[in-house]
């Protein structure tokens, strides 16, 4: 993947786990005020989160690397 | 049908488990999802963001395509820079050469040229010179040294 891909890649990511995490917030309030706390709903919602977290993370370790290689 | 029953059909159900939603309420505490025609003010807020940047992102990739249209109008005060720098440096250059022998000679006249005449003054006896010479010569402070001369008292 070219350096330009790989920063799309990032920026969509960085996107998408802000929204997640907002959600994830939005959520866990609702069900507070609600005294409505699914756990495990919570919790699939934070392994996905999680999921987009850790592929940003090896997007930008490429991206780190490909800058200190010199790509 | 009873109040409570009513109640429940007029409410909103959730579109993915049909748990029902309360008006206000922006996400289902069952499953998580998140209500599209809630009132949002954070995705608002965060959406409009979204868009300024998107809007930013397009203005700077169409100035950066107007630059590379015109690369010329750069280029051409770099060659007006070039020139310029090459013409002083010749005629350092040249100036360097030409007065390079002459640098003492032309130093020893200015020296010469600024150094004070023999100072006369006349005692109230009329009769009484002092001289005193400049070290202009040896590389003194001349204005200093004109300070001095006005200090000087001439003896009877």
């Amino acid at each position: 993947m070219s350096a330009a891909e790989l920063e799309a890649r990032r920026e969509q990511l960085t996107e998408r786990f802000a929204l997640m995490q907002l959600e994830l917030g939005g959520l866990f309030y609702e069900m507070a005020i609600r005294d409505h706390l699914e756990l495990d709903v919570l919790a699939a919602k934070s392994a996905a989160l999680q999921r987009v977290d850790l592929e940003l993370a090896e997007v930008q370790r490429s991206l780190a690397t490909g800058i200190d290689a010199g790509v | 049908m009873t109040e409570t029953e009513q109640e429940m059909t007029q409410r909103e159900q959730c579109e993915q488990c049909a748990a029902p939603l309360a008006a206000d309420q922006r996400y289902c505490v069952n499953c998580g999802a998140r209500r599209s025609e809630a009132n949002d003010p954070a995705a608002s807020y965060f959406s409009e963001a979204s868009a300024a940047r998107a809007r930013v992102a397009a203005a700077t990739r169409a100035r950066a395509a107007a630059n590379r249209k015109r690369p010329m109008q750069l280029r051409i005060p770099a060659a007006v820079l070039a020139v310029i720098v090459a013409a002083s440096a010749a005629v350092g250059f040249g100036l360097g050469t030409a007065s390079a022998g002459t640098t003492t000679t032309t130093v020893k006249s200015a020296v010469t040229s600024t150094k004070p005449a023999a100072k006369t003054t006349s005692t109230s006896h009329g009769t009484s010179t002092s001289t005193k010479t400049s070290s202009a010569a040896t590389g003194g402070n001349y204005s200093n040294q004109e300070k001095n001369d006005n200090s000087v008292v001439s003896e009877p």
